[in-house]
C-alpha cells in the first residue's frame, strides 16, 4: 500500500492510498472519488510529462 | 477571431452560445492547429465542405487534450450560428453521415426539446456505422442510431455537456408530441405474442441486469436485426405457444374485455389492439418490456462489435 498526494495547485490536495500494481487509471478513479471531478478529466503529470492510463504505478514510481 | 462572430447571435440557454463547451476545452480548441488553419473565417457554405471531409466523431483525446476536428466544427457552428433550415438540411441529407451527426449534435445543443425530438427521432432509422475516437485516441465503432440515442439520453457526449431537454412523456402529456412510434413495432408485437411466457421467466433476471427502463432504445428500430423474443420462441415449445395464442385471440375479440378483471393483467395490457386507447402507461409498459429484451441482445452485440474492432 502506498499513499499518493495529489495537488492541483489551485487549492485541492488529496491523499489517496493505492497499491503499487494499480494503474494510473485506477489512481485517477481514486482521486476522482475524493475530489469530485470526473476521472476521465484528470490529467496527472510530472512537470510536463503526462502519465498515460495503462501504466502501472510501480513502473513509474522510480521516476516520481 | 476566437470570440462571437455575429453581433446579433441569439443567446442559447441564456448564455453566449460558445460557452456551451467548457472553458478548458474551448481554450484547447482555440489553440489547436485545425482551428487555426481550417476554421478561420468559415461561413456556413464553407462549413459544409469541411463537414463533408469529416472522418470520425470524437471529443478530446490524448494526454494533452487535443480536440478532434468534429469538436472544432461544433464550436465553429456555435460561433457562426447558422440558420435552422441549414441545420435541418444537414440532418436530412442522406449521403454524408458525419454531416448528419454534426447537424444532430448542433440541433441537440441549441434546439428546443420539441425540435430535438422532432428532428432527431427520424434518425433512429439510420443504422450506418460511425467511427468515434475515444479519450485514449483509439477508434471505436458506433451506429448512427446509438449515437442519436446517446444524444437524447446522456448528459455528456463528445466532451460537451448536453443541455437539459424535457423528457418525452412530458411533451406527450402536453399534446405537443405524438407518442413514439417505433419502426419495429409490428415485428415486436408478433414476437411478444408467441413468446410471452419466456418473457415472464426472463424478466426477473433482466430487471436486475438492466438499470435503464425508460424509453425504447434506438437499436430496436433497426429493421435488419430480428427481435430476440422471436428468436427465442422458435427454439421453445411451439404447441404451448399456439394454444396460448389461440386463447389470447379469443380474449382479445371479446367485447367486454375492458370491464372484466383478468388473471394476467400485465400480459393482456401488452396485447391490447392499437384501436384501444393508447394511454401513455400502456405504451410505457409495453416499451419497457420490449426495451428489456432488446437491451440484453444489444449489450451482447455491442460487446461482440467492440471485441471485433479492438
Amino acid at each position: 500500500m502506498l499513499e499518493v498526494t495529489c495537488n492541483d495547485r489551485l487549492g485541492k490536495k488529496v491523499r489517496v492510498k493505492c497499491n503499487p500494481d494499480d494503474t494510473i487509471g485506477d489512481l485517477k478513479k481514486l482521486i476522482a472519488a475524493q475530489t469530485g471531478t470526473r476521472w476521465e478529466k484528470i490529467v496527472l503529470k510530472k512537470w510536463y510529462t503526462v502519465f498515460k492510463d495503462h501504466i502501472k504505478l510501480q513502473d513509474c514510481i522510480l521516476s516520481i | 477571431m476566437a470570440n462571437r462572430t455575429v453581433k446579433d447571435a441569439k443567446s442559447v440557454r441564456g448564455t453566449n452560445p460558445q460557452y456551451l463547451i467548457e472553458k478548458i476545452i474551448r481554450s484547447r480548441i482555440y489553440d489547436c492547429k485545425y482551428w487555426k488553419e481550417e476554421c478561420f473565417a468559415l461561413s456556413a457554405e464553407l462549413l459544409v465542405d469541411k463537414a463533408m471531409e469529416l472522418r470520425f466523431l470524437g471529443g478530446v483525446y490524448g494526454g494533452n487534450i487535443k480536440p478532434t476536428p468534429f469538436l472544432c466544427l461544433v464550436l465553429k457552428m456555435l460561433q457562426i450560428q447558422p440558420e435552422k433550415d441549414i441545420i435541418v438540411e444537414f440532418i436530412k441529407n442522406e449521403e454524408f453521415k458525419y454531416v448528419r451527426a454534426l447537424g444532430a449534435t448542433y440541433m441537440r445543443l441549441v434546439g428546443t426539446s420539441l425540435d430535438c425530438y422532432k428532428y432527431l427521432e427520424p434518425l433512429f432509422n439510420d443504422s450506418r456505422k460511425l467511427r468515434r475516437q475515444n479519450r485514449q485516441g483509439q477508434f471505436e465503432l458506433i451506429h448512427m442510431d446509438e449515437f442519436i440515442d446517446e444524444l437524447l439520453r446522456e448528459e455528456r457526449l463528445c466532451d460537451i455537456i448536453l443541455p437539459r431537454i424535457q423528457k418525452r412523456h412530458v411533451l406527450e402529456e402536453n399534446n405537443e408530441l405524438e407518442p413514439k412510434i417505433s419502426a419495429l413495432e409490428d415485428d415486436l408485437d408478433e414476437g411478444i405474442e408467441s413468446s410471452g411466457d419466456e418473457e415472464e421467466v426472463v424478466k426477473p433476471a433482466e430487471v436486475t441486469a438492466n438499470v435503464e427502463t425508460h424509453w425504447p432504445r434506438g437499436r430496436e428500430d433497426k429493421v435488419r436485426r430480428p427481435s430476440p423474443s422471436r428468436r427465442r420462441s422458435t427454439s421453445r415449445e411451439r404447441n404451448r405457444d399456439r394454444e396460448r395464442r389461440r386463447s389470447r385471440d379469443r380474449e382479445r375479440n371479446r367485447p367486454d374485455r375492458d370491464k372484466k378483471t383478468r388473471r394476467s393483467r400485465s400480459r393482456e395490457r401488452r396485447h391490447r389492439s392499437k384501436d384501444q386507447d393508447r394511454g401513455r402507461d400502456q405504451d410505457r409498459t409495453r416499451e419497457q418490456d420490449r426495451a428489456r429484451d432488446q437491451d440484453r441482445a444489444r449489450e451482447q452485440d455491442r460487446m461482440r462489435d467492440q471485441e471485433r474492432t479492438r
